[in-house]
């Protein structure tokens, strides 16, 4: 009897080397599949309007580096690819163009390179992403519809029209950027915050760089950009009751939110 | 018999302190989560923790004390296959790993979900179910990295090489990617600086991020090498050579 027997550890390493074989090939092997079909912003505005899908928009720059590591690491990769093409409408801003990278980028309000935006089939903004994501957490985030409740109050038309119905005042709530939605979302879907909106307000939200939705801050006399979220509150007739910006206390202590809204309501 | 050998009083203490230490870090999660997801805290708390300390407390120094205690050649001095031994010594560090996973990272994360969540609990089996069937094939790799450390270098070096190596995976990995980020080698070389098939592939199935098929593949192509290895490594200790 060989105590010296090298029976498990060959086979062993003979099916681990064939198996990595099997990965190397699945990682590393070039994509078959097409290429992703990038349009400008304006064309992906049309083409969505018309096939009724969600907007991805890339923001980059020729320089920056994490931008070209998301086009060759993560863009090709079969699930990324798949999601991109079969779900959204795709949209490349150079934000370095001579021509029309400022003005994007101002509209965008784009602080950083690579930024990602996906835009509802109207043009408004649903969720921002800024800097490298790997391909888990990119699939991930544009596969996850939930959580964003904030999204489904009404407009601001139709949030005035309940507001008469119901005799409740109107909070506007104004944010800087999409990316500010998820953040917003956990603050104003709190329990006691979303008890105090229920019982006073009725609720809408205004996002900067939206379509449409520039003329609608101006006509309620929201403040300039700022770092911070602004709430607005109006009589169902439009005139401003109040307003308050969303500082840091607010963010991390929702009561003193709940405050705010319940003073507003009640002044 | 090697399970009970593992099992000294001292060792009773093992899932019971990471049991406690789980429940610390699960109870503010609790608290302020609007879901309690029992499979997504599952994964932070073993993958981060129950999994790496218990393999590395079980199994530090599980070839090299025989060796030293002279118990391997009492054991060598009847029929035994020295791959024999190994399988033996692997089963019973993996059934201590997995008394553990269920002590510290089960038995809490239930009863945290249960007694102190303030949003909504999610208990979905699928998910759960393959959350756990990786972090038990993770516990495997690391085993067998460690019983391969434990042939060649005292228990206390098996766990302090482990864990330089996990500290310094992760602080070259994200020095390459900040600084190299254009060099596709350089790119590369970061993927295998510690095997993570399993987690990545986890990561993949808990974010709903397609089927992880090479990431599966990695990691069992990573398990085999490290058994490999063990295996190899268990033939070529010496002890006394008149006991073969």
């Amino acid at each position: 009897m060989n105590q010296r027997d090298l029976t498990y550890a060959k086979w062993i390493g003979l099916i681990s080397g064939a198996i990595l074989l099997f990965a190397a090939v699945t990682e590393y092997w070039p994509a078959s599949g097409t290429s992703l079909n990038w349009l400008t912003l304006e064309e992906a505005r049309l083409e969505a309007g018309r096939q009724e899908k969600p907007v991805f928009v890339d923001v980059y720059a020729d320089w920056c580096g994490p931008c070209k590591q998301m086009e060759r690491t993560v863009f090709p990769a079969d699930s990324v690819r798949d999601l991109l093409s079969g779900r959204f409408v795709l949209a490349k801003i150079n934000g370095d163009d001579p021509l029309t990278g400022d003005s994007l980028k101002k509209q965008f309000g784009i602080r950083a390179y690579p930024t990602y935006i996906v835009l509802s089939p109207t043009g408004k903004e649903r969720k921002r992403r800024v800097g490298f994501i790997n391909k888990t957490s990119l699939v991930s985030w544009l596969s996850d519809s939930a959580g964003v409740r904030i999204l489904s109050w009404p407009e601001l038309n139709n949030a005035a029209m309940t507001a008469r119905t119901l005799h409740r005042r109107i909070m506007v709530l104004v944010l800087q950027s999409g990316e500010d939605l998820e953040h917003a979302n956990t603050m104003f879907e709190g329990q006691k915050v979303a008890e105090a909106i229920g019982k006073f307000y009725v609720p809408t939200l205004l996002v900067r760089g939206n379509s449409g939705e520039e003329s609608l801050l101006s006509q309620i006399a929201a403040s300039p950009r700022t770092q911070m979220s602004e709430v607005i509150v109006l009589e169902s007739n439009g005139k401003e009751v109040g307003r308050f910006f969303i500082d840091r206390q607010m963010q991390f202590r929702s009561f003193a939110l709940e405050n705010k809204l319940v003073e507003l309501a009640k002044k | 018999m090697e399970f009970r050998r593992q099992w000294t009083v001292a060792a009773f203490f093992i899932p019971i302190g990471l049991g406690a230490l789980t429940t610390i870090m699960l109870v503010p999660m609790a608290l302020i989560q609007p879901v309690y997801d029992f499979a997504r805290n599952a994964a932070q708390i073993n993958l981060s923790m129950v999994v790496p300390f218990a393999a590395a407390l079980f199994c530090g120094g599980i070839i090299s004390i025989d060796v030293k205690e002279g118990w391997l050649r009492t054991l060598l001095i009847r029929p035994i296959m020295r791959q024999q031994y190994l399988l033996i010594k692997l089963a019973a560090a993996f059934s201590s790993v997995v008394i553990t996973i269920v002590v510290a990272g089960v038995i809490p994360n239930i009863a945290v979900g249960a007694f102190f969540a303030k949003g909504v609990v999610r208990y979905e089996i699928g998910p759960i179910l393959v959350a756990h069937t990786l972090f038990l094939l993770q516990a495997l790799l690391i085993i067998g990295l460690l019983v391969f450390f434990s042939c060649w270098m005292p228990g206390i070096f098996n766990m302090v090489l482990l864990a330089a190596w996990y500290i310094a995976a992760a602080s070259i990995g994200s020095y390459l990617q900040s600084r190299f980020w254009s060099s596709e080698w350089l790119m590369l070389l970061r993927d295998f600086l510690f095997p993570s098939g399993f987690t990545s592939a986890l990561e993949m199935i808990l974010g709903n991020a397609g089927t992880p098929t090479s990431e599966l593949a990695w990691g069992f192509a990573a398990l085999g090498f490290s058994f490999a290895l063990a295996f190899w490594s268990v033939t070529r200790i010496e002890v006394d050579k008149s006991s073969e």
